[in-house]
């Protein structure tokens, strides 16, 4: 007889990143109930709405786990929630499957960090838009961990490089008042944007800036966290962009247009599937082949059954370091085309997660200047 | 604090003094995610290499004599790995002038440790030189005044002239003032021998 495990499910289904919610949620339920109709272990999903609201997140975790009754939580959406869940997570010895790209530098025991970290969606945007002759880059983002840290890699990695940080500018998230950015990019002609908004900051940024500028006149928009979910919100005003994700809807082979066949089935054929949507599938799909592997759903053997070797997932053949918990992933560069993103470049094998960017050069050891203040 | 922080360790090494050999791999693990190489020794340090860039030590066991420095004297950052937060202990870690502390329930913040002990121990260095240098400044008053002397009988000027005399000396030799005296005094004793011979 298949074992039941109650695993909980943690996405906003309004507040400022609703669109990143409710797809990670569709990815998740999709999978449970594949999972169900499978056999081999039963999935009882139960879900909770934070509504967007940073103070629920950890409330949710303290009432999913109250008893031990849910061990293990696929969700959040931003790293804020995701730092507001650690605590109870701890106090509760509770699992985090995070499911989203973030900007690195963490490092806990109660999360499994299946989104991708800087070395895997922003050096390699950078490089990228330092290879095409980019000059002059203003950055943006919404005004939390995300953004803070994203922008500061983008600015060292572009300043380092002869790229001129025209402005730098943060807006509270869910803000729809774009008019200093806007004004910036009036002033200032940066040839590139890096764009670290999310949500409806970054759908009014976008469509203001279609009126303002358009063609060649337009600077590049790069992003390391635009996806399929956020096209409809955008429209044409999205033409251009670049987006650096794990998976796109337009990823070519037979198992993903299997699984786009699935998805139709179930959501319809307008529907839009994302890199939220197929990161909160995989989370939950390796979860459950972690629950079948440890028999139980003690976190640290569910954890230990799958990290450390390879799986196939939809996001690729991906592995999960045992010690720094973060993902090997795919890094691939799409173009956003007509309400679509078209991939224009793909690293075709996963690059291992580097979460505190080791890889990078280290700063050479500072020494004092050699000049003396006479007294 | 001055200057830019450091955040990327990737090339050090470290060392770990913890009786403990799972606490040990525990953190050699951490480390290495970060770049950084460590091993793990207990009770001593190996004694043909002392040459790691960090030194963790667990607080609980620890003692004076596994450490090769003198209190607060440590060249390398070092890390306290905090364990039962007794006072005594806390107390002997003070001592020692630890650069932070990490602790062992929370192996995942390792990183926020070696930033803030690579900065402490920064500043720790910075603040151990500016007093050693403000010490033998202050050991060569005697030269100052007689540098500040001789410079009164040779150009026939008050204290004030000849301390301004001193002192545009010692800009055009980019000199600390007393630095600057030790010299004038040696020049004019070079020139006094000189005449004699």
């Amino acid at each position: 007889m298949e074992s039941a495990f109650q695993i909980g499910l943690i996405f906003s289904l309004s507040g400022p990143y609703t669109a990143l919610g409710r797809a990670s949620l569709d990815g998740a339920l999709m999978a449970v109930d594949e999972i169900n109709s499978e056999g081999r272990v039963f999935l009882q999903a139960i879900h909770g709405d934070p509504e967007g609201v940073p103070a629920r997140y950890e409330q949710l975790v303290e009432e999913l786990t109250r008893n031990g009754r849910v061990r293990h939580i696929v969700g959040g959406i931003t790293s804020w929630s995701r730092k507001d869940m650690i605590p109870a997570l701890e106090r509760k010895g509770a699992l985090l499957w995070y499911p989203c790209p973030y900007e690195g530098f963490e490092c806990n025991d109660h999360v499994v960090y299946l989104g991708a970290c800087p070395n895997q969606h922003l050096l390699p945007l950078m490089d990228h838009v330092i290879a095409n002759g980019k000059r002059r880059a203003l950055l943006v983002g919404s005004n939390y961990v995300w953004g803070w840290e994203t922008l500061r890699v983008a600015r060292e990695q572009l300043s380092s490089r002869g790229v001129e940080i025209v402005g730098e500018r943060y807006l509270p998230l869910g803000d729809t008042d774009c008019s200093r950015v806007i004004a910036d990019v009036e002033t200032f002609a940066p040839d590139l944007i890096v764009d670290s908004l999310i949500g409806p900051s970054n759908h009014v940024f976008m469509r203001e800036l279609g009126q303002i500028a358009t063609g060649a006149e337009r600077p590049l928009i790069v992003s390391a966290n635009q996806t399929e979910a956020d096209l409809d919100c955008l429209g044409p005003a999205a033409d251009g962009m670049l987006s650096m994700g794990a998976w796109f809807e337009s990823l070519a082979g037979d198992a993903m247009d299997d699984f786009r066949a699935r998805i139709a089935a179930r959501y319809g054929d307008d529907y839009r599937a994302s890199c939220n949507f197929a990161t909160a599938y995989a989370a939950v799909q390796l979860l459950a082949k972690g629950l079948t592997a440890a028999g139980c759903d003690d976190p640290d053997t569910v954890f230990s059954a799958l990290a450390g070797h390879p799986h196939d997932t939809v996001l690729g053949r991906i592995e999960i370091n045992p010690v720094s918990r973060h993902t090997s992933l795919v890094p691939r560069l799409a173009v956003a085309d007509s309400g679509a993103f078209r991939i224009i470049s793909d690293a075709g094998q996963a690059v291992p997660p580097d979460p505190y960017l080791t890889a990078l050069p280290t700063r050479p050891i500072r020494r004092a200047p050699n000049l003396r203040i006479v007294s | 604090m001055t200057g830019a922080l450091e955040i990327n360790f990737a090339g050090r090494t470290a060392a770990i003094l913890h009786p403990a050999k799972g606490v040990r791999k525990q953190l050699i693990d951490r480390l290495s995610a970060l770049g950084v190489v460590a091993a793990g020794h207990w009770p001593t340090l190996p004694e043909a290499d002392l040459a790691f860039d960090f030194l963790l030590v667990d607080i609980d066991m620890g003692h004076d004599e596994q450490i090769p420095w003198e209190p607060g004297s440590a060249p390398i950052p070092m890390i306290g790995l905090i364990r039962s937060e007794s006072p005594g202990r806390l107390d002997w870690a003070l001592r020692h002038n630890f650069d932070a502390f990490l602790s062992q329930a929370a192996p995942g913040l390792i990183y926020s440790s070696l930033v803030v002990a690579t900065a402490k121990c920064d500043e720790r260095q910075r603040i151990a030189m500016r007093e050693a240098e403000t010490a033998r400044r202050a050991g060569m008053r005697q030269m100052l005044i007689q540098a500040v002397i001789s410079l009164m009988q040779r150009d026939d000027i008050d204290e004030i002239a000849a301390l301004k005399r001193l002192r545009a000396f010692a800009m055009i030799e980019r000199l600390p003032l007393e630095d600057a005296a030790a010299r004038l005094l040696e020049k004019s004793e070079m020139k006094r021998g000189g005449g004699r011979r």
